[in-house]
């Protein structure tokens, strides 16, 4: 099979680095370019990677290199409806972060145009390609706690905003500035927006849709962010299934620019433990878990050093695949966008103090 | 031994080495070359490589001591978990071994281990679990920065990822570690993985080789050290 041609496009995602060594490893792909959206990220990308040629702008990539044939974009999320336009009329498959959008109109002006055009668009929800969550959904599917009475989940990590500044402006990380209350200054863009994979996992495993949700905004923890830091969220899905979600961003940073060690203040930078409650009893989880853990540089802090998990080696075998042999990926727009209604209804449910029915 | 056959033969045809010819045995890989490769896995085990990882990039210190204790099943071979763990000390210590002291009483043993470098390592062995009890490890590398460990703080017996509570008192446990393997169980996957590093490249393949006789020897020198009550310089065992 011919090497697929991919780029990256932007670099301003935080998960724009995951990819680096993938890229590189895969047989099946043959990375070609990247574009940048700045001179930071050019020179952060600069001094990661070599040997793959940094544009200023992806215009600029596209002429290029004609040949590319499919691109990570990993832009902000206000960014992705004007380069999801731009690939599709160029037939460019698409690789989109975990937020197409949050404005339900654009959503579905991403999916005309990726539709008209034919072009492959896979949402990176990449926990579906962790070995773990494959085995806790094998265990649900096989009903190993027979009916499936509750489900908890947290995702919470660190806040990513110093590195990456967009995740902390309202405009660029939810599409538009909207208060998350009346009265209150801060705005919908922060930590839900960072935190879709549970709103999706359990669409899954209850093989249900959201009922009712029901969210509650708490105290930032970082006063001078200007979008939230910590909500808990509860609700019932339309089997009757209830649930508790916490994405909060409470795992505490150091606001460093670039990520590498010593970001953690907390020695776990990232959780993604899930909880199920069946009629025969409970399945508990820790998704990134257990790994190797030390006290050494650059903070002397007690860390946990993640060990297994390689999630973007299985998503990226999956787009290609979906490309190469014209599937539909999983985790597909259609797909995404009942998750994405359910995570606006959160910031209703925040902004009117009442339970939003779904 | 079917699942790993398949794991190995899905890694070769996905990064391109499908044209080797091999015979993927238990504990050795036969090569189209007739060579015969003793199977390293817990070189390919993720959590190692990343403690390595760990003392090679600055993290850590400069290393004192290697804890290392090992607690099996009471079939398993005694031997083998002593050169498992004393290629570990020394792949963990940068360094070779240079001395053993060794005490052992029936199927458990607790050696010291000196490197060249002055690093000191503790290994203790035991093959005393019931044979279907989940096995016991953990590598503790104690440097001049800190402390780097394969078990959490807090922990006396190794974590899994998923729990499940049923009608029994203990849990079901489970521990899936790599999505490419997915379905092998963790020493399934190191096997694997060590076997396709070798199948990758001949130069790894004689350094195992090699590396086999030197760690038949010095668990041979551990039993020898155990049995006269002596601590014994490996140099004048050659």
């Amino acid at each position: 099979m011919e090497p697929l041609k991919i780029a990256i496009m932007s670099l301003t995602h935080g998960h724009t680095r995951k990819y680096y060594q993938v890229l590189k490893e895969n047989s099946k792909l043959n990375w070609v370019a990247v574009s940048a959206s700045s001179k930071e990220v050019k020179d952060i990308f600069l001094k990661s990677v070599e040997g793959i040629p940094c544009y200023d702008t992806e215009m600029e990539m596209l002429s290029a290199h004609p040949e590319i044939e499919a691109v990570v974009l990993a832009s902000e999320n206000s960014e992705h409806l004007r380069q999801m336009k731009l690939c599709a009329e160029r037939g460019i498959h698409i690789l989109s972060m975990k937020i197409p959008s949050f404005d339900m109109e654009e959503y579905d002006e991403i999916i005309e145009a990726t539709e008209k055009a034919g072009i492959v668009c896979q949402v990176e929800l990449e926990l579906h390609y962790n070995p773990v969550v494959n085995r806790l959904k094998e265990l649900n599917k096989n009903g190993e706690i027979g009916k499936l009475l509750s489900f908890q989940a947290t995702n919470i990590t660190l806040s990513p905003v110093w590195a990456f500044p967009w995740q902390g402006v309202p405009e660029l990380s939810y599409g538009k500035k909207i208060p998350l209350r009346v009265g209150d200054d801060r705005s919908r863009g922060g930590a839900l927006c960072d935190h879709p994979h549970i709103f999706d996992l359990i669409r899954e495993m209850t093989n249900s849709e959201f009922d009712t949700i029901f969210a509650s905004v708490a105290p930032n923890i970082r006063p001078d962010l200007k979008v939230e830091d910590m909500l808990t969220v509860v609700g019932k899905m339309k089997n009757g299934v209830i649930f508790s979600l916490d994405p909060s961003w409470s795992k505490m940073e150091e606001r460093l620019k670039v990520p590498g060690p010593g970001w953690e203040v907390f020695p776990k930078r990232m959780e993604v433990n899930i909880t199920l409650n069946g009629e025969k009893g409970v399945i508990m989880t820790d998704c990134f878990g257990p790994n190797v853990y030390h006290n050494g540089a650059p903070n002397d802090r007690y860390t946990v050093q993640y060990t297994y998990f390689d999630e973007w080696v299985g998503l990226i075998d999956e787009f290609v695949d979906c490309i190469r042999n014209k599937k539909t990926p999983k985790i597909n727009l259609r797909w995404n966008k009942k998750t994405i209604e359910a995570m606006n209804a959160c910031y209703e449910s925040i902004y009117t103090g009442s339970v939003v029915e779904l | 031994m079917d699942k790993c056959k398949k794991g190995l033969e899905y890694l070769a045809n996905k990064y391109d080495i499908s044209d080797r010819k091999y015979t993927l045995c238990k504990n050795t890989i036969k090569l189209e070359d007739g060579k015969e490769v003793m199977l390293f896995p817990w070189r390919s085990e993720r959590r190692f490589t990343e403690l390595k990882n760990l003392i090679t990039n600055g993290t850590m210190g400069d290393i004192s001591v290697i804890r290392i204790c090992n607690i099996n099943h009471v079939d398993s071979n005694f031997n083998s978990l002593i050169y498992r763990e004393l290629d570990l000390c020394e792949i963990f210590g940068g360094s070779e071994i240079i001395s053993i002291f060794a005490v052992m009483n029936d199927n458990t043993a607790n050696i010291i281990a000196k490197l060249k470098n002055d690093i000191v390592c503790t290994v203790e062995i035991a093959t005393t679990l019931s044979k279907g009890a989940d096995l016991i490890d953990k590598h503790e590398i104690i440097t001049t920065r800190g402390i780097c460990c394969d078990r959490v703080v807090d922990t006396q017996v190794p974590q899994k990822s998923i729990y499940v509570f049923k009608n029994n008192k203990t849990p079901e446990t489970y521990l899936d570690t790599d999505f490419e393997l997915y379905g092998l169980d963790p020493n399934e996957v190191a096997n694997v993985r060590c076997a396709f590093e070798i199948l990758k490249s001949e130069k790894y393949a004689d350094e195992l080789i090699t590396r086999d006789k030197v760690l038949n020897k010095l668990v041979e020198i551990t039993v020898k050290s155990a049995r006269t009550s002596k601590n014994i310089l490996v140099e004048e065992e050659k």
